[in-house]
This record gives structure tokens, sequence and C-alpha cells, in this order.
């Protein structure tokens, strides 16, 4: 199996009017799912539009199954399936002629699997684009990337605006393109319950920089809220990976992201309970401790 | 891989008994450990059955493959399935073995009754008469 | 690559298509009319030149607003093409669609000059020019508004365009060289009308190599 990564960023720099992004590096492994995270504003779209040849970097270097991006953007697309929530059809047509449309251009569309999604998805070729829901629309741009089964798919919230049945049906898709183990996906999402879910690797990224890049598992197990009563009087040793910390009165609240069986032991007798954090706390507790290490 | 060539769908309807929570307290992989090893303490799952490959069940149950991985690779360390390389994963072939696991909850339960016991204040006598007391009601039912 | 071209340029058509059509058919009935010779003539020729002087124009500012309308620049830019492809491809297509009345016409109007008694060729050389400015008036129209959609400048690249038409026919159709050979029974092709036939294919040239070149320097497409 080729080990070659499907993406790779190096220190990529794009600089607008009122936003830089700045010395961006990512790697996406074959068989991956990476999500990724960031609040709104931060530079996922940038970085995503970076990946698929539709912004040319300033600095640094891009390569999507090894193609150099932008250059090289037409050979790389033969095999990438790039969908955003943004991302519209031709008006004039419907969704069949979509379907034909795309299975002509693409050797790989499967046609077997295009009639399940379909009726998976409950989208009806007929059907005007025009007269899509919003909603509709991203499922059927999903399913013209899907059936094509392609090595890589970007896709930028994916499941925006999208109800939880069909988001469901969208998961099992995307868990059924991992299957192989040379195909990968990138997506950035809100919904940090579904990126926690299937993800393998995460990467926050906040303000144009890209603040944090691990495994999920890893993530998961490195934070921790640690919950401490103090006796009257005492202070806390001097600790080290504490990211927050939150007085009230007698208890104490830490947040670490380097928990460990010595850390615990070194915090005492006062600690009263060690929580677990969600995807979506370790999001904003992150992001926080960041901006505070940059000043801002 | 046997797996791959079934639809997504027929290997979802193979493992839809094992359900993984979000909203559990428990981390993800260590859920998929409890199911395993239950049916595996059950006799659902046969010593020397195939475990479905990782990517098969990460698959099935719409839960990322580094979790799987991660929960296979503790079975593994526990000694309650067994990894060949390039083959896949298997349940031990270990005698005893569901009976060990049951010994091993038992443990935890105690433990956990101890403690709470510690924390009402009871004695020993009391809470050992306490455990009589269950075990009559078990048998009246 | 070239599935692809075919099959968006295979749109261009289809979302144009009663333009093309009726325009052409205007500019059929036109020289129908006009071959009746006299003041149906006048008639005639004005209803072609209107036919590919507003087909010229409504085929650049249709085809300009129902892309930004649609919102489907990045559906398009998500399939296997450079931005380079792409903008080849919209010149091309367009270019494709106007050139099917365009020639039909051209064909009509010089067919009508040579078959026609009371209609003497030394028309032709005028006729050849007339056809040559409206493809080059389409091909600056089509290469401005690719450069800028914008509709102010967009109005304004179409004010020039109507207005130029007229501007030709008085300026050019009335130099000298060209004017005293009008009615002569055998065409004249001296060498005012090799000039201005070489501006209007250098025109063309240009107009329709810049967009290509600018595309290929442009390095952000959103």
């Amino acid at each position: 199996m080729t080990q070659t990564k499907l993406i790779e960023m190096r220190n990529v720099r794009k600089a607008f009017r009122f936003f830089t992004l700045e010395d961006l590096s990512l790697d996406l492994e074959p068989g991956q799912i990476m999500g990724f995270v960031g609040p709104n504003g931060a530079g996922k779209s940038t970085t995503i539009h970076l990946m698929t040849g539709l912004l040319t970097p300033d600095a640094g270097e891009i390569r999507v199954l090894g193609h150099a991006m932008p250059e090289a953007q037409a050979l790389a697309k033969r095999d990438i399936g790039f969908v955003s929530d943004q991302m519209r059809l031709f008006g004039h047509a419907t969704f069949g002629w979509h379907m034909k449309f795309v299975s002509s251009i693409y050797p790989g569309w499967d046609a077997q699997y295009a009639k399940t999604l379909v009726k998976r998805f409950n989208l009806r070729p007929e059907q005007n684009v025009r007269s899509l829901s919003s909603g509709e629309h991203v499922k059927a741009v999903l399913l013209l990337a899907l059936a094509r089964r392609p090595r890589l798919l970007i896709l930028d919230e994916p499941t925006s605006g999208l109800d939880p049945v069909a988001r469901h049906e969208l998961l099992t898709e995307f868990m059924d393109v991992l299957r192989h183990e040379d195909r990968s996906i990138l997506f950035s999402s809100h919904n940090t319950v579904d990126v926690e879910r299937i993800s393998d690797r995460i990467t926050f990224i906040d303000r144009g920089r890209m603040v944090d890049s691990s495994d999920k598992e890893d993530f998961l197990e490195r934070w921790r809220r640690v919950q401490l009563q103090l006796p009257a009087g005492a202070t806390l040793p001097d600790l080290p990976h504490i990211v927050s910390r939150v007085d009230d009165g007698q208890f104490v609240t830490i947040t670490t992201n380097r928990y460990s069986e010595d850390l615990l032991a070194f915090l005492g007798n006062g600690v009263r309970q060690v929580q677990r954090m969600s995807l979506e706390e370790i999001f904003v507790a992150n992001v926080m401790y960041h901006r505070e290490l940059r000043g801002q | 891989m046997f797996d791959s060539e079934l639809s997504i769908h027929c290997i979802h309807s193979m493992y839809s008994g094992i359900n993984i929570s979000q909203t559990d307290a428990r981390p993800m992989y260590l859920q998929i450990m409890e199911q395993i090893r239950a049916r595996i303490v059950a006799g659902d799952w046969p010593s020397g059955k195939e475990l479905p490959s990782i990517r098969a069940l990460a698959a099935a149950l719409s839960v990322s493959v580094i979790t799987i991985k991660r929960a296979y690779l503790d079975l593994e360390s526990e000694g309650v399935i067994v990894t060949r390389h390039g083959k896949g994963s298997f349940v031990a072939d270990v005698n005893g073995l569901a009976g060990e696991l049951q010994e091993e909850k038992l443990d935890e339960h105690l433990a956990a009754a101890a403690g709470i016991g510690q924390q009402l204040g009871l004695t020993e006598e009391e809470l050992a008469t306490r455990l009589r007391r269950a075990l009559r009601n078990l048998d009246r039912k | 690559m070239n599935m692809l071209a075919r099959k968006l340029i295979e749109r261009d058509f289809y979302l144009n298509r009663w333009l093309i059509g009726g325009s052409t058919l205007a500019g059929i009935a036109g020289l129908i009319i006009a071959a009746e010779g006299a003041m149906r003539f006048n008639i005639g020729m004005l209803l072609w030149l209107t036919a590919i002087v507003a087909f010229s124009a409504m085929l650049v500012m249709f085809s300009v607003s129902t892309e930004r309308k649609e919102r489907a620049l990045q559906f398009v830019l998500s399939l296997p093409l450079s931005s380079g492809d792409y903008v080849r491809i919209k010149v091309l297509g367009l270019l494709l669609c106007f050139l099917v009345p365009w020639s039909l016409l051209t064909a009509g109007a010089i067919g009508l000059v040579l078959v026609m008694p009371n209609l003497p060729d030394g028309l032709l050389p005028f006729a050849v020019l007339l056809c040559g400015f409206m493809l080059a008036n389409f091909s600056v129209v089509l290469s401005g508004a690719l450069h800028n959609a914008a509709d102010g400048f967009t109005t304004f690249l179409m004010i020039v365009h109507n207005t130029s038409i007229t501007l030709f026919i008085f300026l050019v159709g009335a130099m000298p060289s060209l004017h005293e050979h009008l009615r002569s029974p055998v065409p004249v092709w001296n060498s005012t009308f090799w000039t201005v036939l070489a501006i209007e294919l250098a025109t063309l040239v240009v107009t329709l190599s810049l967009p290509y070149f600018v595309a290929a320097r442009r390095r952000d497409f959103i």
C-alpha cells in the first residue's frame, strides 16, 4: 500500500487585507479521517481553498495526492471529491442531468453505488436543482462526490444544515470510505460531536494559525478537568501543564492538557473529582489557552 | 479481506447489537472493549472466532478507526484476544478466560461496595450482613 | 479534459439555445426581406444587422449574469480542470455560440450580394468588413466582460459595443477608397480593404487571447 501522504502542507502563508493564514503545516495520511476544527473566521475555508487550488499561497508548499497545488490541480482533482456547503449545482438542470454529467467525466463513477445513495439520501433524479432545499442540495453535491469513489474527500462543513437522520446517513457513508486503507477524508465542521466520533486525527485552527494537531484519542486522554477542595489557607504548588484555573472559595477547578497519574499524585488528597472532557470542551479550552499565550 | 466485499449495511446489521454512546461518561474505546468482552464471556463469541477487521468494525459502528485500534490493542494486552500479523484478530483460546473475566468484574464491584460502605461508615460486619441479604434476595428470585 | 470541455461547451449551447435560434431566424428573415430590393432592402438589412448586434450583446450579458446568479463557480472549479482551462473553455464556448449565427448570416449576406442582380458585387468588400467588424466587436465585449463582470463596467461595454457599429458604418463606409467602389459591378479588393481586415483580425486574436493570459496569472479564484 502506498505510503505517500494524501495532503502535505508546509509553512503555508496566505495574506488577505484583514486576515492572514500564517505558517500552516498539515499532513493527512492514507486511511485517515482528519477533523478540522476552529472558530468562525479561523481560516478553515481558506486552508481548504488552498488545498483545492482555488487560492495560491504566498509562501510555503502544498502537495495533494503528490501533485503540487495549485499548478497541477487539474490532475489532482481527478481523484479529489471537494464539497463545500457554499457549493451550488447548475440551476438550469435536474439532479439526474448532474449525475450523467459527472459520470461522463470521471471514470471511477460507480453507478450501482450512486443508485443506492439516491435512495438512501432520499433524492429524486428528475427534480430540478433549483427546487432543492439547501440541505438536499448539500446531499446532492455529496452524492456526486461519493459515487465517484475518489481517493480523497475534502469537505467544508458537509453536515451543516442537515437534519439528524441525514447526518447519520452521511457519517455512515464517510466511514464506508474508510474501509479502504488508501482513502482519506478531511472535513471541517462545527459539529464537535460528529468530529469526536469519527475522526482519527484532529487539527485545531484559530485566527490563521494552527493551534494543535494530534490523534483524537491522544487529545481525549491528555485533557482533564480536576476539581479540588483545598483546606483553608492551603495553596496549590506550582504546576506545569495547567491550562486554566478557577477558584471558588475552597474549591478549585483546574484544566490540564497533560494529564497523568503523576500529576494526580502530585495534586494530593484535595482531589475530589477528575473529569474527562468532550472534544467541544477541549476545543474551547485549547483555543482560549493559545489566545492567552499569544497575548490576544 | 472478506469484510470489504459486504455492503456497509450488511456489516451494520451484523454488529448492530454493539452500541457506542457518546453521552455515556465512559470513553468510546472502553465501551467497545466492554461489549466485546461481554460477548466473549457469554460465549456468543467463542474461542478462536475471528473478530471483524478494525476498519470493518469502525465502519459498522461509525466510530473512528483509531478508537477501534486502541480497543483491540488493549484487549490484546489483557489477553482477551490474539492478533496474528496479516491474518486478523481472534478470540483468545484460553480456558477459563470467561471465568477470569467474571472474577475480575466481581473484584471491581466489591471494591466499589467497600468504598461506599466506608463512606457510609459501615463496619465490616454490617457490610457482610448486607452482602448475605443480597444473596438471599437472588435465591428468592 | 476534452470530454469535460465538450460537456461544458454543450452546456453553453444549451443555455443559449433560444438566443442562437432566435437571432438566426431573425437574420434570415432580414435577408429574405432584403432580397425584395429597394425599400425592402434597407429594412431587411437593418433587421439582419440588428439580429447580429443584439445577439452579440445579449450573449455576453446573459452568460455573465447567469454565472453570477448561479453561484456554480465552486462546483465547476472542483472539476478536474485548472483555472486557465476554465477560462479557455468559457471563451471557446461563447465564441462557438456566436459563430453559429454569425457564419450563417455572413454567408447569407454574401450570397445575397452575389446572387441578386440588383445588388452590385462592389458591395462585397464592405460586406466582408462589416461582418468581420461584428465578430471583432463581439470578441472585445466578451474579453472585457470576462475580465470584469461588474455591472457598471459591462454596461459601459455594451454602450461602446452598440454605438461602435454605427461609427463603423459611417466612418469606414465613408472612406473614399472603399466608398467609390461600392456600386461597381466587380468587387475591388484594394489595400484599404486589406488593412481594415488585418486590423479586425488582429483585434480578434488579441482580445481572445487576453483572458487566457490574464487568468493564467491570476492567483485567487474565490
